[in-house]
């Protein structure tokens, strides 16, 4: 694969779901299935790339846990996205000088 | 330009300099595995400029780094950011209806997910006040990837660990909030959880990217069937 063709292949696709309701839509969608199915795509999407990815991405699976734990609970505080990346990858950091 | 069009742009690039720094360290993760991957600094900061995506350039470096297909690539960008066709809907019809195509095309740019936050909350929307964000949060989206794939190389081990945990940790601050407040998204993630668990130890043979793919189809489909929105509802919901 061309690492230049992989990248203008996806800026394309990405682009023409950004311009896409920008042309075609000027009214609201009505269709409840579509609209609910856009509403969910996100959330399984992000899910499915965060487990079980997460408890792989440090050197040791108990640090990746503890980082998992820490990043729950931030976010359940709404501690907001740099907030609660920061703080997480502080706790892996600690959590690597204990194990 | 109007005299308006410049206030909402000025507005808009301001109000992102949070984005701004959250982009920055973030995007550091991804040049760290962009770099892993076997991409050049060159690559993964034109990667970073041209598409300012978090999750579909890891999803798309995953892909490259393990020999992936061009079809793999096309349907994981697709899956990842078909939320970006509602968030760009949400938007387009908050925009006044004589709105020239050019001045519509700006609100584009800023179809990610922290501009869109900020964006959502502009009633009415000037397109200049998104293409304003995407301004100030794409430079450190760009600058964070060249420096992860720079820096790598003088960073510990230790530091490189840990920091590849914040992308992880980004999307957990994503969907946790809302699933605070709905029950059914809540449902929604515990499930996606489950089901990408499930495939990764069951079907070692399933790339990343068509993980994504099948299960954001199916889940989706799924969960709209059984817990149907209605359109105020999801727009609320959207933060």
């Amino acid at each position: 694969m061309n690492v230049y063709l992989c990248i203008l292949l996806m800026s394309a696709v990405t682009y023409a779901i950004r311009i896409i309701p920008m042309v075609l839509l000027r009214k609201k969608i009505t269709n409840t299935f579509i609209v609910s199915f856009l509403h969910y795509a996100p959330y399984v999407t992000l899910s499915v790339m965060i487990f079980p990815a997460i408890l792989y991405c440090t050197s040791d699976i108990r640090t990746a846990a503890v980082g998992l734990a820490a990043s729950l609970v931030l976010s359940l505080c709404n501690a907001g996205l740099v907030g609660t990346a920061f703080v997480s990858c502080a706790a892996v950091y600690l959590a690597q000088l204990i194990f | 330009m109007t005299y308006t069009d410049r206030k909402e742009l000025g507005k808009g690039f301001r109000d992102a300099f949070p984005v701004f720094l959250g982009y920055f360290a973030v995007s550091f993760t991804v040049g760290i595995n962009a770099k892993n991957a076997g991409l050049t600094a060159f690559q993964a900061s034109f990667m970073s400029f041209m598409n300012t995506t978090s999750a579909g350039q890891v999803a798309a470096i995953e892909i490259i780094g393990s020999g992936g297909s061009y079809i793999e690539i096309l349907l994981s960008q697709i899956a990842i950011n078909l939320r970006y066709l509602l968030m760009g809907a949400i938007l387009s019809v908050r925009l006044d209806p004589e709105e020239k195509l050019g001045r519509r095309i700006l609100v584009s740019f800023g179809l990610t997910d922290e501009i869109f936050a900020l964006s959502s909350m502009q009633k009415p929307l000037n397109p200049c006040y998104p293409f304003g964000g995407w301004l100030m949060a794409m430079p450190g989206w760009t600058l964070g990837t060249l420096l992860g794939v720079l820096v790598d190389t003088i960073m510990p081990d230790s530091v490189a660990s840990a920091l590849s945990l914040s992308l992880y940790a980004m999307f957990m601050a994503i969907v946790i909030p809302p699933a605070k407040q709905d029950r059914k998204i809540a449902l929604t993630i515990v499930f996606s959880m489950a089901a990408s668990a499930a495939c990764y130890y069951l079907i070692p043979g399933l790339s990343a990217g068509m993980k994504v793919v099948v299960l954001t189809l199916g889940i989706s489909a799924l969960a709209a069937a059984i817990f149907p929105v209605r359109e105020t509802e999801d727009t609320e919901a959207k933060r």
